[in-house]
């Protein structure tokens, strides 16, 4: 499973979150604000997201459907551990550390953490 | 002078909007069997034609006359420029004064005139402070956010038409298609908008395209054809016309020598990109010196319909010649024959004294003659060393005083107005006028005066040569004027035939 990169994986997450299968009028229509992409650009990704084997695409009278392959809870197993990996050192300290020293952690963040790791060390015994 | 450049304007818009109606009427056909570039010659020549409006005539001067015309109506000011005089302080007011004086005794054609320059300056104004303000927001834009594969492309294409100047590629999110500006420095503007390859490579192909063809630069003759002519619809049309050709050129251009399956593709992506655009009108304020891919949904179907018609067009150079050789002839035609109408300066027989000349008139003198006026013939025999210094002498202040005075006598006489004439009058001189005011109705006002007259110290003795409308022959008013106390005379006046 490869990378993707940052143009497609926007496309993904929008697929990933209607948690069925789209046509082409549902991406285009959940872009964004901030994205403008002509038909031919978003069928290239679309094209290229086939072809790395993150979607099936079936056609349904003249529109193509398309449908999730690899999931994001997949795709996200992958992509967290290579960069846990690659950027921390494996060490998940020092990762949440990052977050925390550039104050991207909300108490509640900490919170839900401190019970996540409780609900999990606990079940352990 | 302003009159004349305006008549020139107008005459040059008038018959050469006969020959545009007739081309547009018959566009549709010439469409069918010609192809668009023969358009972008006719536009072009026209374009320069009308920004070129002078007749294409020389003015002759001949040895045995010359001619010199003296418009009486600014030599106060002219003066006051000639002596050196400060324009500052107390004389500014009687500058200004003297800009008020023009301004009410302006005539309609004078007032239409200023009126047509003042329009044609603040356009050119405004469009270009216009383009100067949207530079200086391109400048702001990033640059080096250029992908790699735009560059690719770019590279790619470059080498296929052959252009080496570089061409800088700029991300703006204020638009919404792209488009290509500069005169010198090519700028290609992008919006933020994700294009396929494919795309890409046809946005590039044609903005290069028009890059090679030098359209800007073809635009901007345009524009300031259209600027001059601004009062002109039929001109108008037509160049909103040729705009549009241009773009309809350069697609088939791009699409030339491929398959239909590329022209499909190419109208395809053409579609896509137009879809996107709807143009902010402020940041385009200046599109008359970008390409863009507006113009509305009749000129896109026409775009679509020639890039995949398949008919080859002949180039019509023949047909091209023959619609030059028409704008040509026909504007210069036009202005033989004003010229002919409003030519009084043909020299006559004047008096016995003076031997008779020749009746060639100078081209650049004789159309402006009005009553309001005054000419000043000088015949002259003598060799070319004197006409130096006969054209030094009459525009030297004395000179131009004296013409001046010469000129508000005979008005006054005409106008039959005591009170005026009186004060150019010697006392004890009798203060006679014509009957009745007669100063419009003279055809013709024409001061003649000696050779010798111009150097001699004495009294001058010249004659105005006039002829009243319905006579057809010229009677002469001569006045001998005597210069004292700074200002010019009159000792004793005539009538003669």
């Amino acid at each position: 499973m490869k990378r993707l990169p940052e143009s497609e994986l926007e496309i993904m997450i929008i697929i990933w979150e209607a948690k069925q299968p789209v046509n082409v009028a549902y991406i285009m229509g959940n872009l964004g604000e901030q994205r403008t992409l002509t038909a031919s650009a978003l069928h290239s990704y679309l094209n290229r997201l086939l072809e790395k084997g993150f979607l099936s695409c079936k056609k349904q009278g003249k529109t193509s459907v398309y449908e999730v392959i690899i999931s994001d809870e997949e795709y996200q197993k992958k992509e967290s551990k290579s960069v846990l990996e690659r950027l921390y050192q494996g060490s998940i300290k020092n990762f949440v550390a990052a977050l925390h020293n550039g104050d991207n952690l909300t108490k509640e963040d900490l919170l839900e953490l401190k019970n996540y790791i409780e609900e999990h060390t606990t079940e352990e015994d | 002078m302003l009159v004349g450049i305006f008549e020139n304007v107008i005459s040059v818009s008038v018959s050469l909007s006969i020959i545009t109606a007739i081309l547009l009427c018959f566009a549709p056909y010439i469409e069918t069997k010609y192809s668009f570039k023969w358009w972008r010659y006719i536009w072009l020549v026209l374009a320069l034609r009308l920004i070129f409006f002078f007749r294409v005539s020389v003015p002759i001067i001949n040895k045995e006359t010359t001619t010199i015309k003296v418009s009486s109506k600014p030599i106060a000011f002219i003066q006051k420029l000639e002596t050196g005089a400060p324009l500052m302080d107390s004389n500014m007011h009687s500058v200004w004064q003297d800009v008020l004086n023009y301004l009410k005794n302006i005539s309609v054609l004078e007032a239409i005139a200023l009126i047509w320059v003042i329009v044609v300056f603040l356009r050119l104004f405004f469009c270009f402070t216009g383009y100067y303000i949207f530079r200086k927001k391109i400048k702001l834009l990033k640059s080096n956010v250029v992908p790699e594969s735009i560059n690719r492309i770019l590279q790619k294409v470059k080498g296929e038409y052959h252009i080496n100047k570089d061409i800088k590629i700029v991300f703006c999110n204020k638009i919404k298609s792209p488009m290509l500006t500069g005169f010198f420095s090519p700028i290609i503007i992008f919006p933020m908008i994700e294009y396929a390859e494919r795309e890409m490579e046809f946005i590039l192909r044609h903005e290069l395209m028009h890059l090679k063809q030098h359209d800007i630069w073809y635009k901007f003759i345009l524009f300031i054809s259209e600027s001059i002519h601004w009062f002109n619809p039929i001109i108008r049309i037509a160049f909103r016309k040729a705009n549009n050709d241009l773009e309809i050129e350069c697609d088939s251009k791009v699409v030339k020598n491929q398959g239909e399956q590329y022209k499909k593709t190419y109208s395809d992506s053409l579609l896509e990109i137009m879809n996107h655009n709807f143009m902010t009108k402020k940041f385009s304020q200046s599109s008359s010196f970008t390409t863009n891919y507006s113009g509305g949904k009749k000129v896109m179907k026409k775009r679509f319909k020639n890039i995949l018609d398949l008919k080859s067009k002949k180039n019509g150079t023949a047909l091209l010649i023959v619609s030059l050789l028409l704008i040509f002839i026909s504007s210069g035609l036009v202005a033989c024959a004003s010229k002919e109408v409003k030519s009084e300066g043909a020299l006559q027989a004047p008096m016995e004294s003076i031997t008779p000349t020749n009746n060639l008139p100078s081209e650049d003198i004789s159309d402006k003659t009005g009553t309001g006026a005054s000419q000043v013939t000088l015949e002259n025999q003598s060799n070319n060393s004197q006409d130096h210094e006969t054209s030094y002498y009459l525009n030297s202040t004395e000179s131009v005083l004296f013409q001046e005075t010469t000129w508000k006598f005979a008005k006054a006489y005409f106008s039959s107005d005591k009170e005026e004439i009186k004060k150019y009058l010697s006392d004890g001189v009798e203060p006679e006028v014509w009957e009745e005011n007669v100063y419009d109705k003279l055809s013709r006002l024409i001061l003649k005066w000696k050779p010798e007259e111009l150097t001699t110290d004495k009294n001058k003795d010249v004659q105005y040569e006039f002829v009243l409308e319905g006579q057809d022959s010229c009677t002469y008013l001569g006045m001998v004027l005597e210069y004292q106390n700074d200002k010019w005379i009159v000792q004793e006046y005539y009538l003669e035939k």
